[in-house]
């Protein structure tokens, strides 16, 4: 009885530890591509929320409404968002296959080229703090990385089914 | 006359005290994503600090002793022990958060990064336990944070659509880029934000600081009931800020530096600064009285002299505590944590440990050995009771939906 007890036990702990690896593991992240692109999204939300962010700094800046050592650490701190998120979709693995009638490995190709962009733009908003002069090449370079972040956004939503 | 002014300047800082950085990053992260679709987690939060503070006050008045001292000797070395552990625990973590807030709000006026400010802000803190009286050291953070007021004013100068944001607030919803799990996880965060443990040991051993009688319950009741509800609605005014500006622009908040932008937006450089005042205050009245509380918490279950009312030499051990409390602040935030994100973290195990803290104190406020006449009323134990059953609820999904929102992602 006390022997039969002990090989339950042992077969419960191999089960969970099985489980634990399968459900946890690499193996997951491969298996699970609408899971992967989730996160793809999650990561183009945040370089989207440092875009946004800096074109309020920036139009506040330019208004004279906020001051330049403040703007300047918002534009550092959307510069370590955008930053993350590029880092971030460097690192997600996406199982080579379709999603939604979508290339998986694709649309991470074109969030992380987007997030890229972003932190480019984003980047550039420090210099032109520095510089003090005019935004306008500044606002459209941001401009067209919010529009190139709403588009992969979009496609990887379309994918997944995520609400965008 | 005097008496008036008192009052007054009671309430005055309890309405500046209010709020620390918990508050301030929790109500701009909500209003950001959520709008003021969790306003009411904010007022069913400071309903429930008041009843709970002014209990704990009411027990330090009668009784002339502290929440802490009353809990070991209630509860056993045992059970007080355990929840020893999980308040301090979940003190010092606030209190890290709270020295990384001041540290923020330095690099917000000056650009230098917030990782050179922590020393000198945790020194600063350490000084001001040092040298200045409980009194002042209360006053004069209470009514820099009152600066903090500049929210509600960057509210109104914004003109916002006020209709929208009362339906808001008056019929939430949950906005369809969020998922149900994301906003109650969000909720108890605002709810543990409002009612963080510290502030209860704080406030009694506060009473027992300024030597409250049973003459001062009067004054502690004003400056709770009073002073509590209008710090509550300069929460309800930052996440207004975030929901009006941040929320339509697509910022998700995930930096102090975001709170300044609908501010500079509705009032210029000057509320700007204004409200930079009122955040280094807020968070250095808050990271004194974390800091006091570890001491407090510690002193009180160990039997150590305590109180701020001692010399230093005569309380030792009390303000050992506290340096060392400061001291792992300091370690924790040089290791290049996000303060932002130690915040997050901890307004949530705060709700996880919201019972430990909040039960005794209604058992103790139930006891007449211990409060005489002046046990608890009918309405009060039913108030009591009623938040008894939310805080345990809080304190048991909190631990699940971090885990299911990856921490509200």
């Amino acid at each position: 009885m006390r022997r039969h007890a002990r090989g339950a036990l042992v077969l419960a702990a191999a089960t969970a530890l099985a489980g634990t690896l399968a459900g946890c593991g690499p193996a997951a992240h491969r298996a699970d591509a609408r899971g992967a692109l989730e996160s793809v999204a999650e990561h183009l939300d945040t370089a989207s929320s440092a875009v946004a962010t800096v074109q309020l700094a920036v139009d506040q800046a330019v208004a004279g409404r906020l001051p330049a050592v403040s703007a300047d650490v918002a534009a550092s701190d959307a510069a370590e968002g955008a930053t993350d998120a590029v880092h971030g979709l460097g690192t997600i693995v996406v199982p080579d296959a379709a999603v939604g009638g979508a290339d998986a490995p694709a649309l991470r190709d074109q969030a992380l080229a987007a997030a890229g962009q972003a932190a480019d733009a984003v980047a550039a908003v420090r210099t032109w703090l520095d510089a003090d002069g005019p935004p306008d090449a500044l606002l459209a370079q941001l401009d067209d990385a919010a529009a190139a972040l709403d588009q992969a956004h979009g496609a990887v939503a379309d994918a997944a089914g995520i609400p965008s | 006359m005097k008496k008036l002014l008192a009052v007054a300047l009671g309430i005055l800082t309890a309405i500046g005290g209010f709020l620390d950085i918990g508050d301030l990053v929790t109500n701009a992260v909500v209003g950001s994503r959520f709008g003021l679709s969790l306003a009411w987690v904010v007022v069913v939060g400071v309903v429930g600090i008041c009843v709970f503070a002014h209990m704990s006050g009411k027990v330090a008045a009668v009784s002339g002793r502290a929440t802490f001292e009353i809990i070991r000797e209630r509860l056993g070395p045992r059970a007080a022990g355990a929840n020893l552990v999980a308040s301090l625990a979940v003190t010092v973590l606030t209190l890290v958060a709270e020295v990384g807030g001041i540290a923020l709000a330095l690099q917000l006026a000056s650009s230098v990064d917030h990782r050179l400010w922590v020393p000198v802000a945790a020194l600063a803190v350490w000084l001001v336990l040092w040298r200045v009286k409980f009194e002042v050291m209360e006053n004069v953070t209470g009514l820099l944070g009152l600066a903090l007021v500049g929210f509600a004013v960057a509210v109104f100068l914004l003109g916002p659509d006020w209709g929208a944001l009362l339906d808001q607030a008056l019929t939430p919803q949950v906005p369809a880029a969020e998922g149900q799990a994301t906003y109650w996880y969000y909720a108890i965060a605002l709810f543990g934000a409002a009612m963080t443990p510290y502030e209860v040991f704080f406030f009694s051993s506060g009473g027992v600081e300024e030597r409250w009688s049973v003459k001062d319950l009067a004054t502690s009741r004003l400056n709770v009931l009073v002073g509590f509800p209008l710090g509550g609605l300069l929460s309800i005014s930052i996440a207004a800020c975030a929901a009006i500006v941040l929320l339509p622009g697509g910022v998700q908040v995930d930096a102090l530096s975001q709170l300044l932008l609908p501010v500079a937006q509705a009032g210029g450089k000057l509320l700007v600064a204004l409200i930079i005042v009122g955040i280094v205050a807020a968070t250095f009245g808050a990271a004194l009285e974390t800091a006091l509380s570890t001491g407090y918490t510690l002193a009180q279950y160990l039997g150590w002299s305590w109180g701020k009312f001692r010399r230093p030499v005569q309380a030792a051990r009390f303000h050992v505590a506290m340096i060392v409390a400061l001291v792992v602040a300091v370690g924790v935030l040089m290791t290049n944590v996000d303060p932002v994100a130690v915040t997050e973290y901890s307004v949530v195990f705060s709700a996880v440990a919201l019972p430990l803290t909040y039960l005794p104190v209604l058992v103790v406020a139930n006891d007449p050995e211990y409060m005489g006449e002046h046990v608890n009323g009918r309405a009060m134990n039913l108030l009591g009771t009623v938040y008894l059953v939310i805080l345990v609820v809080a304190s048991v999904a909190a631990i699940p939906l971090m885990i299911v929102t990856r921490a509200g992602a």
